[in-house]
């Protein structure tokens, strides 16, 4: 009688389910309600840059001087600007060229980054020395002071200053994938996969960037914010966008000339790049939580 | 981690942003009279100058903003009355012989320098000789010294300067600081640091110069030569006078509101109307010689080597919108090459080019442009009419080329542009790569649009080239009879309207934003340079 009960009786009936990694991520982002909430907001936002036209109440660029500097009104949902232009309807274009020139950028970053990564990380040696260095050189000038001094060698203009935003963030990248090739290479299934004779590529592309892909995918999302960022500042300063052009860094600049007269002019852009940008961080801190294994107690 | 390398910028964007629009104006209190009574002596003045010049040596560099404060320390051989008259200074009379190539000098006997040498026919040989001798790499002074060959001292106070040819601007060049007269002695004893230890003859003296930060002068206490155009003698009211620098625009209104300055120049208009409307400050709007705002227009380049391509431009673009939208009330629309307070200016191109977007487009299609696939671009041979605009970040630029392009895009012209630094403008401009470019300079006689439209000059950047023009412009700088030389700059400015070389936009007026306790301050005849001998402060002690 008594042996009946010497071990603990299995709660369950069945086995406990294993749950894979990606459902894990999942419904880890699912729950986070400040990721989910960013989610929505940037779905919201591709929408909008889509549908601009559409939404528009006004061509971005029409100038009327007769309805210079309206604060918001029914007809003027976010004021007018020194040339009349309805800022409401410069904010939607601007989303289009916010949104666009940072995944842009994020691409010229990730691309070459990851590639470099994956070079120095596995081969080591001479290239590892080479990558390295080449990177610390990067990464020796901020951010924006870097891509500050690639404009000014290519000229300003929208697509420069993507590029410049993009090349300024690729040692971030170079320096992540490194790291995660260095404890990638020496697991089991890579010496396996030498010892049946893969080609170097081969095992680079095939078995190493698939595990190492996570933290990328986080950065870039990140990378995006801080690319719009960036770019804005640039933009701002009066390096990017051509005259006229719809972009929110360019329009805070604009209106930061009559600040105390028409504050809606600088503060409506100021307001947009601040939601976007947190809302992707959120989102790109949400998606960290849910990917990294080491996060997950 | 990357959260907080993004965050922190944005945040501190966000509360630069909230901070700034949401201080409330406070308008500075100062305890002051309505009525201007006596003028007090004492007190500290303080000027707001509105760019960090790179070098403040006015017989070396070029800036507008160095003769600011250093009109008060160095005098002239003449000064220029606001009416264009020229009375004496350090030169109590001269003589011009008949052929225009002797300016003989007599100078006063009892000026001395701020540093006790005196004042003579050697200095004013001295300043000359230093101007013209390619040592000293002056940049504007030597220009405005036109073609001078050499000085002769005749006697202590007679001196004879010769020139290569008749230079008629001369005397407008000499009541310039540029020409002002500098201590021989100090020169001598600094060398290439004499920027930094200046010595005049003016009613103040250089105390010292902080670059990008503050420049200070103080009164000078044995100051009895002060010329005739002002209504008192001996030494200055104010005791000190400090220059502090604010470059970035929207700071200017704050710092007047804020008692940070007395007086700043360049006060954007919109803060200008803003202002005007408080009773503890006042505007003064003085209006520049010299070229208003213009866009210079390629006549070497497609698509404005067109003749009608450029007066079509003219014709598309509506300067009273322009003006009224940027500038308000305060500036001029500008019809021609000159503005209209400049010496020899010719109202005859008043309503030329007027606003009719109408003949800018019969004008266009005339010249085969056409709108030949809807996008309301026009076109001709598969090439849209697209110009390109070379734009600096001063002055206004950007605005205005956002107008320009709006109303251009109205009669199908596509206005192109980069926005670069002002260096980078310059080579632009000299390979030509522009349609369009924007400019003006400051300039009291009409004789610096020989540096724009002479087909040698460095400026030349509507690349013209035009024998008849060239000639004028030289006779201009020849003749000094001034109803001939009038006739000759009418010729010359309806010449350039002719050819539609430049799109005037504004004629050029400094806002200055002032205390109402700043007492006495008038500007001279370049409009730039304020005489602060006669300033006193109202209601000091404070």
């Amino acid at each position: 009688m008594p042996d009946k009960h010497r071990y603990p009786i299995p709660t369950r009936k069945y086995p406990p389910r294993v749950e894979i990694p990606r459902q894990v991520a999942r419904r880890d982002l699912r729950h986070n309600v400040g990721a989910m909430l960013s989610l929505a907001f940037l779905l919201t936002l591709i929408l909008t840059a889509i549908l601009a036209p559409l939404l528009a109440t006004y061509d971005p660029r029409a100038v009327s001087p007769e309805n210079r500097l309206q604060p918001p009104s029914q007809e003027h949902w976010a004021g007018t600007d020194l040339f009349g232009r309805d800022i409401f309807s410069r904010l939607l274009y601007g989303t289009r060229i916010s949104l666009i020139l940072g995944i842009v950028a994020v691409a010229i970053s990730a691309l070459p980054g990851t590639l470099l990564g994956l070079l120095a990380g596995y081969y080591g040696g001479w290239v590892d020395g080479l990558i390295s260095r080449l990177m610390d050189v990067l990464l020796a000038f901020p951010g924006i002071l870097l891509a500050l001094s690639i404009v000014a060698l290519l000229g300003t203009g929208l697509s420069n200053v993507t590029l410049a935003v993009g090349i300024a963030g690729i040692p971030s990248y170079t320096r992540l994938v490194r790291g995660s090739v260095l404890t990638t290479k020496r697991e089991l299934y890579v010496r396996a996969a030498r010892i049946i004779g893969c080609r170097d590529s081969r095992i680079m592309f095939r078995h190493i960037l698939p595990n190492v892909l996570a933290p990328v995918i986080v950065l870039s999302t990140l990378n995006i914010a801080w690319a719009i960022l960036n770019a804005s500042a640039l933009n701002f300063l009066g390096l990017g966008v051509e005259l006229g052009t719809p972009e929110w860094g360019a329009m805070l600049n604009e209106g930061r000339g009559y600040l105390r007269d028409a504050p809606w002019a600088s503060i409506a852009p100021g307001l947009m790049l601040t939601a976007t940008v947190l809302a992707i961080n959120l989102l790109g801190d949400g998606l960290r939580d849910a990917l990294d294994p080491r996060l997950r107690a | 981690m990357q959260f907080k390398n993004t965050v922190v910028p944005m945040i501190a964007i966000s509360v630069l942003l909230l901070s700034l629009t949401a201080c409330p104006a406070q308008p500075a209190v100062i305890p002051t009279s309505t009525t201007p009574a006596a003028p007090t002596q004492g007190g500290k003045l303080i000027y707001g100058l509105t760019l960090v010049p790179s070098g403040i040596d006015p017989h070396v560099n070029a800036s507008s903003e160095l003769g600011i404060p250093l009109t008060s320390v160095y005098d002239t051989l003449v000064y220029q009355t606001t009416d264009g008259d020229f009375v004496p200074g350090l030169a109590t009379e001269w003589e011009i012989s008949d052929n225009g190539l002797v300016y003989t000098f007599h100078l006063r006997r009892d000026v001395t320098f701020h540093d006790g040498t005196p004042f003579n026919a050697e200095a004013v040989k001295f300043n000359l000789n230093r101007i013209a001798d390619p040592e000293t790499k002056s940049q504007k002074a030597v220009l405005m010294l036109g073609p001078y060959d050499h000085c002769d001292v005749v006697d202590e106070y007679t001196v004879k300067v010769f020139f290569r040819e008749p230079y008629a601007p001369f005397l407008d060049s000499l009541s310039q600081v540029y020409l002002g007269m500098a201590s021989p002695t100090a020169v001598q004893k600094w060398g290439a640091d004499y920027q930094m230890h200046q010595v005049g003859t003016g009613p103040f003296m250089f105390k010292e110069y902080v670059p990008k930060d503050h420049l200070t002068l103080v009164r000078n206490p044995n100051y009895n030569w002060a010329p005739s155009i002002f209504t008192h003698q001996g030494p200055a009211y104010l005791d000190e006078i400090e220059f502090r620098f604010f470059a970035d625009p929207a700071t200017r209104a704050l710092a007047l509101e804020s008692s940070e300055a007395h007086v700043i120049g360049e006060i954007p208009p919109q803060d200008a109307a803003r202002l005007a409307k408080n009773p503890s400050f006042r505007i003064v709007p003085v209006p520049i010689p010299g070229q208003p705002l213009q866009a210079f227009l390629n006549t070497a380049k497609f698509p404005t080597d067109d003749l009608r391509v450029r007066q079509a431009l003219l014709y598309a673009t509506n300067r009273q919108a322009i003006v009224q939208t940027i500038f308000r009330e305060y500036s001029p629309v500008a019809w021609g090459p000159l503005s209209a307070v400049t010496w020899g200016y010719d109202d005859s191109v008043v309503g030329m080019y007027d606003y009719d977007p109408d003949k800018a487009r019969t004008l266009l299609d005339e010249a085969g442009w056409q709108d030949t696939n809807g996008d309301g671009i026009r076109e001709k041979d598969g090439q849209p009419l697209a110009v390109m605009a070379y734009l600096m970040s001063w002055g206004y630029i950007p605005e205005v080329a956002t107008m320009l392009q709006a109303q251009w895009r109205e009669v199908g012209v596509d206005f192109r542009s980069e926005q670069v630094a002002y260096p980078a403008a310059l080579e632009a401009a000299r390979l030509g790569k522009h349609n369009l470019i924007m400019f003006n300079l400051a300039g009291s006689d009409p004789d610096l649009l020989r540096g724009f439209f002479r087909s040698d000059a460095n400026f030349n950047w509507a690349k013209i080239n035009d024998p008849q023009l060239d000639a004028l412009l030289d006779e201009g700088a020849r003749v000094r009879d001034s109803d001939k030389r009038q006739t000759i700059y009418a010729d010359i400015q309806a010449r350039i309207m002719d050819q539609a070389l430049i799109i005037p936009i504004r004629d050029y007026v400094n806002l200055n934003g002032m205390s109402i306790a700043v007492q006495g301050l008038i500007y001279n005849p370049q409009g730039w340079f304020p005489w602060l001998y006669e300033v006193w402060l109202a209601g000091t002690g404070e």
